[in-house]
């Protein structure tokens, strides 16, 4: 008789069943109780009425976001403004943001929406900017310090007295520390071994691109602010030769963007410590051709003049990092930390 | 574990900038040799000795700096009963061991040759090797030891990168004082004060040994390879 009161709770009993059923029940107390915990579980399997109409559902989504600017449900961590993984929950979860424009009656409460329209907007940057922290807190203190104290190992050099320097000594020494040292950080931007965040940032649905172009502006752009400090400086202090603050920016500013472009594309195909010795090894041969072995050949000054400031050596330094950013996004470096096992 | 099996591992651990510089370094100076167009046969001896001197250093410096700072399994290392610092010595050993075969290789090719002797402050073919082999451990040591201070690749490379460079500009300069002229990098190829050649090339070994020093004793608090991840 046991066996028949699940079915018997469910309604699923037939008739004949159900009477010898009702007609034990009356007599016995046990069997009563246990039906009444089966009742219980049915109650809560059985939906109380017909499932919600999914368009409802959405439109009435769509005009609390429209009225409260708020995300909605769909995306709990949108009004959080960061995931768990550290990432803008914008980017993750599509409610957030673009899908608001479809349906007919979003129209309606335009309104509503135009007052909410800047709030949303900045939602964006807010969130970037929070990417931009949390991206900043991983960059071990160490890199930037030690940037600044080559930097400032060749803006001594210029500034302290001592052996006479040759004519444009300011310049090249800018020249020569400022390409390298960025280049350096920036191949470590990619996936580098020791990221304490790597296998966070492997899982997390924030874009990997999005990452490495934070990653890249935070680093790039310290370099670029002590380069352009340490042009200043030795302007300021009136060194020979040194007066002009662009022509000492253009000493150091397309060797830099190229160099650093080259090993970026670098890290992102074979891995950090191959840019990093690819850009060594770029940067010995330009210093080679520019004063050591074959000054006044051809190919020396072809190379003097690919590591200069010039319109076209900052397009193709710009092409070259957005072809970076572009193979970033496609597996993972050969050769190098995989997040995952290789297959 | 075997002594085989352990240098083995060291050699893997050390990485590819490790393997692959020395060839590389050689392979440019080869070329650059190759490419010069300027008559005399002088010129080519100094390019192809200027491959000795420095871009095998070069080579090694970085990949010395690299040692420290990108090691997945640090965490492990620290637990080991041998010490991870004497793990590191290994591994630099290794780093300039492999090194030091390309670069005797390539003397005893140029001192067959006949390259070697074109070049006139060659210090003939045993003392010579202190061409390659004292800027080699000079900026050796320096990128160990930036290694072990800055704890990052990247760091300690743009470092030996730097001062590597601003000796090739500066070579003039470095030659104006006793102390240019005792640390210069390049004193065969590039010129030094007659008399000063062995005075310069102990001096740079003695540094190196000054910089591994230095690097031993920062790598001697362990605490610091894995601190900073955690604050």
């Amino acid at each position: 008789m046991k066996d028949w009161l699940p079915a018997y709770a469910a309604g699923s009993l037939p008739e004949a069943d159900r009477e010898r059923v009702r007609a034990h029940l009356t007599g016995c107390a046990r069997c009563r109780a246990e039906l009444a915990a089966w009742e219980a579980i049915a109650g809560v399997a059985t939906p109380p009425g017909p499932p919600p109409d999914p368009a409802r559902t959405v439109r009435a989504a769509l005009t609390r976001s429209a009225l409260d600017g708020s995300a909605g449900p769909a995306d709990p961590t949108a009004s959080r403004g960061l995931s768990a993984s550290g990432g803008p929950a914008a980017s993750a979860g599509p409610a957030a943001s673009a899908g608001f424009a479809g349906p007919a009656g979003f129209a309606s409460y335009a309104g509503f929406a135009g007052a909410a329209a800047g709030d949303r907007r900045a939602r964006p940057l807010r969130h970037l900017l929070a990417l931009v922290r949390a991206e900043a807190r991983l960059i071990r203190l160490v890199v930037p310090v030690a940037s600044a104290l080559v930097m400032a190992l060749g803006v001594a050099l210029v500034l302290l007295p001592g052996p006479g320097l040759p004519g444009g000594a300011a310049e090249l020494v800018l020249a020569l520390a400022a390409p390298v040292v960025a280049a350096a950080g920036v191949a470590g931007t990619y996936r580098s071994g020791t990221d304490p965040a790597a296998e966070l940032v492997a899982a997390t649905p924030v874009s990997g691109r999005l990452l490495l172009l934070v990653r890249l502006a935070l680093i790039f752009g310290f370099d670029l602010l002590l380069a352009l400090a340490a042009s200043a400086v030795l302007a300021l202090a009136g060194t020979p030769g040194a007066a002009n603050v662009n022509a000492l920016v253009a000493a150091w500013l397309g060797p830099m963007a190229l160099l650093s472009a080259l090993s970026l594309l670098i890290a992102v195909r074979f891995g950090p410590d191959v840019a990093l010795g690819a850009a060594v090894g770029l940067w010995a041969v330009r210093v080679l051709a520019g004063g050591t072995l074959v000054r006044d050949a051809w190919p020396a000054r072809f190379i003097v003049e690919a590591w200069s400031t010039s319109a076209p050596i900052l397009l193709v330094s710009a092409a070259t990092a957005a072809a970076a950013v572009i193979l970033s996004g496609r597996g993972e470096p050969h050769g190098g930390w995989r997040a995952t096992h290789p297959m | 574990m075997r002594p085989l099996t352990l240098w083995r591992y060291e050699a893997r651990r050390a990485g590819w900038a490790a393997l692959l510089g020395p060839p590389l370094a050689v392979a440019l100076g080869v070329v650059a040799a190759w490419a010069n167009p300027l008559p005399g046969e002088t010129t080519t001896a100094r390019i192809l000795l200027g491959a000795l001197e420095m871009a095998i250093p070069l080579a090694a410096g970085v990949a010395c700096g690299s040692l420290t700072g990108r090691d997945p399994a640090v965490e492990i290392q620290l637990t080991a009963a041998t010490s991870y610092r004497a793990t590191l010595l290994r591994r630099m050993a290794v780093t300039l061991a492999w090194t030091a075969v390309i670069a005797v290789l390539t003397a005893a090719v140029l001192i067959a040759t006949g390259w070697w002797a074109r070049w006139p402050e060659n210090h003939g073919p045993v003392a010579g090797q202190l061409t390659w082999l004292a800027p080699t451990l000079g900026l050796s040591g320096l990128g160990f030891a930036a290694g072990a201070v800055f704890r990052s690749p990247a760091a300690a490379g743009a470092l030996v990168t730097t001062v590597w460079a601003l000796q090739q500009f500066f070579g003039d300069a470095a030659q104006q004082n006793v102390a240019g002229r005792l640390l210069y990098l390049f004193a065969t190829t590039r010129g030094a004060v007659p008399g000063d050649w062995a005075a310069n090339r102990l001096t740079l070994l003695a540094v190196a040994a000054g910089f591994v020093a230095l690097a031993l004793v920062v790598l001697g608090h362990s605490e610091r390879l894995i601190g900073e991840e955690d604050e």
